[in-house]
């Protein structure tokens, strides 16, 4: 007897039981989905917020600049790199940034804080947090697409503080790789909000040919090279590619080996979320050994004759795991119709919980997003339903079991 | 993760920055005011009465003189700084060297808790002798919004260079009387590039003596931020130059830090050598 | 007369042994989920607060107005001594710091750090600063100059136990202060400040240091009570002692970690709601099966008298059943797995200190035990599992006898 057939036709038999155990499966598809997804989504928001912050998820630095940052060390040849990191498997982009301590002086007031020279052309909304997060202004960019060679952007706090405005001017003091003290004045462009309160008030961004120039770090170089990819799993790999790429002479670091805080939080969060999948798995599976024992025990007396008309019982098992094959790539049919509608919406609209919360919180100063999203990563799609199936069969196999282990007799018995 | 780098300050003192003035400007203004140019009988003529010599050429000549005149001299001072805040009020007594614009040493005298301390300036390097300690610190980053020694000029004035011609678009505002004195009024804006806080300067000198009067410096917006004075014109040596420079910061009412020269000598033997690190560290 | 049904009931759920096992199984698991789960992410939060509180900010403190906007050497509380006497009376330990700016050098290395003068002896009663040493030792007033700096200020400064750290900075008289003071100690991670520009000394050395001969920056204040209790009570000792000086609770001092709080029972609660979810499918599931089972065996009962109520009630009475056993099942698991795990799951050997708002919390999964803790995920369970029944006992309770007997 074809035993493929039977057991797709067994399932339909009792179309009430198929339909409870495949939407038991659905079920587990469905929270599967929207517990990683959201949890992928807030990973790679904060990840991704971070990398836009300062160093990019994979960052190439002079050695020993990460432990102990100071201006001279730089890399000389950046832009040359950049190119040739740009090529490497997995980049997105490669944006050089340059990177010091200032005092910032207006006529008011000094306060110190954080050079970052960037490329307006390059280190656009996308890429770099501080300009997605201009509340007024412009980017350095000129009306002509041109770098605005005497511009800056300040944070909001910063602003208020010195009492700037777009247009004031700011005068910055730096100690460039000689050691010498510089100054620069450089007029207010833009202003940025991000929500840090420290970012905000000591963080100032100018043109990086700039800071080049005033710093004295030569014409083509750059303290970083933030590499962004495409996926922020994926740092690893693209770390070790972009190191075969860049040649020696320069460290490259993944977000984590930067960011350590970042780094242990998501490890944590995804860690405990794990946990709680399984759990939940456990009890799912639970569920579904339950239909299907009772299905097994609901047709005892069919499956008796079955294997008194000389089934052997290794069949039988067969045959119950198979309809729990039918039953779960239903279920995983079923699963994912029911779940598109809702990824969609979550990852278009999200559901927004900023209304709950009043402070903002923050993690290695990085602001969470108040609204849940969600995002899939690529590994997912595969994992979700391939684990939703695992989790099937192994659900079947003990009522399969059962099913093998009938006696024939007992099971002919009319009377129950 | 972006480092933050904070500066607090450590007190209620202003510490905006100060271009036109730098501490090695101040103690080699009288060694400017010794040059032999200054012989010129310039101060004596009739120009300051005429219209037409309101010209750019003729406060350019008197920004140079200000500027410019302590090229190759060196000068020797004994000061006071009186300094009063909100917090504090306190009285130094100091030594200070100069040669040229970018070499000067700094040592105090009193009070006994900082005898000793001397602040060293060569080039754009700055350091500081601490006795107590028995170390030398350069200055960084860091300190430099903080003040100097307590008072309302900061460590960034000392480093800061700025040549007021250059740095600056400048006329003649006004020529007159004030208060029986005939004065010279200097209109400066900073050029678009000059790395200084100011939106305007105005500095005012005796039409008669030349000698810097008043010295008014204001924000973007025109309004005042600080004044500085000079009085108390003396004898020294050869010369006559103000005695006193006092420093009020606009909005901090009853502030001020004034410095007053109780000695002044000019064209002392000082080799490059004096204003080494080295020579820091000796008790004189 | 349901005396009877409840023996019908067990009957009923003994009859299939294995069957009932299962869905009694799965109900513990559960609910044993939701208890350790639920311990483990309170202990956390708890962790995190006690972390974050007892370390540096305590329950309450009090400043002099404006400085928390503005801080600056001269803004003091000149009578701080007298309010901690009163504070002292009123039964709660407090302490007092002093706080101000200076450039820290050593070798050829400088930084800006934030000195703070603590009074050793109360600092104890009132935070655990004092254990946060990773390297070295604490302060000690033998060595009046020795200090305890944080682990970044080591790092930039190149800094190791027993090395000389310059200070330098300007002293409330306006006169250049400067001191040489030794590395007793380095902290361990304990807050993003502490740690990027902390520098801690004695409160005589500050004071000395820094002319700053009374009054003090900061009050900080912790009652007899556990870092869970309310605080108000201490915010009015505190607003009585210290007049017109700004008191601010610790929600006001760390309104994240406050807001953290108030959320993760929200957290906790959608978890709880969606384990439940699952339970109530599988029970859903599992009642639906049998009542359809044995629906003949209802309509035979119907038809010899037995009213559409007591089916009903015998339905969910054999549920309740289970769910009686599987809350005996999962309290023994749940606190099981608590106690086992009491020491604390501890992932520091993979996960390297969180930082959270500025404070740094050690990675520790901790499970918290307590009564509490089981009750809500227990009763839950009950009252889904009997909300799962209704149903399958309504169906079983309307059946037609007729149509029963009749195989449908």
């Amino acid at each position: 007897m074809d035993l493929v057939r039977l057991s797709w036709r067994n399932l339909w038999r009792s179309k009430r039981r198929t339909l409870i155990t495949s939407l038991s499966v659905a079920g587990a598809v469905w929270m599967a989905t929207t517990f990683l997804g959201i949890a992928e989504w807030a990973y790679n928001d904060m990840v991704g917020k971070s990398a836009t912050m300062g160093f990019g998820h994979v960052s190439v630095a002079a050695p020993g600049y990460n432990d102990d940052p100071s201006i001279s060390k730089r890399i000389a040849n950046a832009e040359s790199m950049a190119k040739a990191a740009s090529a490497a498997r997995g980049v997105q982009a490669v944006v050089p940034r340059v990177v010091g301590q200032g005092l910032f002086a207006t006529a008011r007031k000094t306060t110190g804080g954080l050079l970052l020279g960037i490329d307006p052309k390059r280190d656009t909304a996308e890429r770099n947090l501080f300009v997605k997060k201009l509340e007024q202004g412009t980017a350095l960019l000129g009306k002509d697409g041109k770098v605005d060679d005497g511009g800056c952007i300040i944070g909001a706090r910063m602003a208020k503080t010195l009492q700037l405005e777009l247009g004031s001017k700011l005068v910055w003091t730096a100690t460039d790789v000689e050691g010498e003290i510089v100054s620069e004045v450089a007029r207010v462009r833009g202003i940025f909000q991000t929500g840090v309160a420290e970012v905000d008030m000591g963080t100032v961004l100018l043109p990086i040919d700039k800071a080049r120039r005033v710093l004295k770090l030569g014409p083509e170089a750059a303290t970083i090279l933030a590499v962004f990819n495409h996926e922020h799993r994926a740092s690893a790999a693209v770390r070790d590619a972009v190191s075969k790429a860049v040649g020696p002479g320069v460290e490259v670091k993944t977000w984590q080996q930067t960011q350590p805080a970042m780094a242990s939080y998501v490890q944590v969060d995804r860690a405990s979320n794990e946990i709680f999948q399984l759990l939940i798995g456990l009890v799912v599976a639970a569920g579904i050994l339950n239909t299907m024992l009772m299905g097994v025990l609901e047709r005892r007396r069919e499956l008796g004759v079955l294997l008194a008309i000389g089934m052997r019982p290794r069949r039988l098992f067969a045959l119950v795991i198979l309809e729990s094959v039918w039953v779960g790539l239903l279920g995983l049919v079923l699963g994912g119709l029911l779940v598109l509608p809702w990824a969609y919406f979550l990852y278009s609209t999200g559901i927004d919980l900023s209304g709950m919360m009043t402070e903002q919180l923050e993690v290695g100063g990085v602001v969470f997003d108040m609204t849940l999203h969600l995002r899939l990563a690529d590994a997912h799609y595969f994992v979700i339903p391939f684990a939703v199936f695992c989790l099937t069969i192994g659900a079947a196999l003990y009522p399969a079991l059962k099913a093998a282990r009938l006696e024939p007799i007992e099971s002919l018995r009319v009377l129950d | 993760m972006v480092t933050t780098f904070r500066v607090r300050h450590a007190t209620a003192t202003l510490t905006s920055v100060f271009t036109l003035f730098t501490l090695s400007a101040l103690v080699a203004l009288p060694a400017a005011a010794a040059s032999p140019d200054r012989a010129s009988p310039d101060r004596a003529s009739p120009d300051r009465a005429s219209p037409d010599r309101a010209s750019p050429d003729r406060a350019r000549k008197l920004l140079d003189r200000v500027d410019d005149l302590w090229r190759g001299r060196t000068s020797q001072a004994k000061l006071q700084m009186h300094v009063k805040t909100k917090y504090y009020e306190r009285k130094l007594a100091m030594k200070a060297w100069s040669k040229g614009k970018d070499q000067s040493l700094v040592r105090i005298l009193s009070p006994r808790r900082e005898k000793g301390m001397a602040t060293l300036k060569n080039g754009k390097q700055i350091y500081t002798w601490l006795p107590r300690t028995a170390r030398v610190i350069r200055l960084s980053g860091a300190m430099m919004g903080s003040a100097w020694m307590g008072s309302h000029f900061s460590n960034d004035d000392l480093v800061k260079e700025s040549r007021m011609a250059e740095d600056y678009t400048f006329k003649i505002a006004f020529e007159g009387k004030e208060r029986g004195t005939d004065i010279i009024r200097i209109d400066m804006i900073p050029k678009k590039n000059a790395a200084v806080v100011w939106g305007k300067v105005t500095l005012t000198v005796d039409a008669k003596t030349q000698l810097p009067l008043r010295s008014l410096y204001f924000d973007e917006k025109g309004k005042l931020a600080r004044t500085m004075t000079w009085s108390d014109v003396k004898p020294f040596g050869k010369r006559r130059l103000p005695a006193k420079m006092r420093m009020t910061p606009a909005d901090k009412p009853g502030e001020f830090t004034e410095m007053t020269y109780t000695e002044l000598k000019f064209d002392v033997a000082l080799d490059n050598a004096f204003f080494s690190v080295s020579r820091l560290k000796r008790r004189r | 007369m349901y005396g009877r049904l409840l023996k019908l009931a067990a009957r009923n759920v003994s009859r299939k042994p294995m069957r009932s096992l299962v869905t009694s199984g799965a109900m513990a698991l559960a609910a044993a989920v939701m208890i350790f789960f639920g311990a483990i992410m309170i202990g956390y939060i708890e962790h995190m607060k006690t972390s974050a509180l007892a370390m540096e900010t305590a329950h309450v403190q009090i400043h002099a107005k404006g400085y928390r906007d503005e801080p600056d050497l001269h803004t003091l509380m000149r009578d701080s001594g007298k309010i901690i006497e009163k504070l002292r009376e009123s039964g709660v330990s407090a302490t007092e710091r002093l706080y101000g700016f200076a450039l820290a050098a050593h070798d050829k290395q400088s930084a800006g750090v934030m000195l703070r003068g603590i009074d050793a002896e109360h600092e104890k009663n009132v935070t655990l600063l004092h254990t946060a040493v990773g390297q070295g030792k604490w302060l000690d007033e033998s060595d009046p100059r020795g200090v305890v700096v944080g682990k970044k200020v080591a790092r930039r400064l190149g800094l190791k136990v027993g090395d000389e750290l310059i200070v330098v900075s300007q002293a409330a008289d306006g006169a250049t202060a400067d001191d040489l003071l030794t590395v007793r100690g380095i902290f361990r991670g304990v807050s993003a400040r502490l740690d990027a520009a902390g520098v801690v000394m004695r409160q005589q050395a500050f004071r000395e240091l820094l002319a700053v001969h009374e009054g003090s920056h900061e009050i900080a204040i912790r009652s007899t009570a556990g870092f869970d209790a309310p605080i108000t009570n201490v915010v009015e000792a505190a607003k009585a002692a210290a007049g017109k000086h700004e008191v601010l609770g610790w929600p006001k001092l760390q309104p994240a970690l406050a807001e953290m709080l108030r959320t993760s029972d929200a957290q906790l609660g959608f978890m709880l709601f969606i384990a439940y979810l699952a339970v109530v499918t599988v029970v859903f599931n599992a009642t639906l099966m049998s009542v359809f089972e044995r629906m003949r065996e209802f309509g035979v009962l119907k038809s010899l008298g037995v009213t559409p109520l007591q089916i009903f009630f015998v339905v969910v009475a054999e549920s309740l059943a289970m769910a009686v056993i599987a809350a005996v099942l999962a309290l023994g698991l749940g606190v099981g797995l608590s106690m086992a795990f009491a020491d604390g799951i501890d992932l520091s050997a993979s996960v390297g200190d969180i930082n959270f708002n500025g404070m740094v919390i050690p990675p520790v999964l901790s499970p918290k035990l307590g009564v509490g803790i089981a009750v809500g995920p227990i009763v839950t369970l009950v009252i889904m599992v009997m909300l799962a029944a209704v149903y399958p006992a309504l169906k079983a309770a309307l059946v037609r006898p007729v149509d029963a007997v009749r195989g449908r």
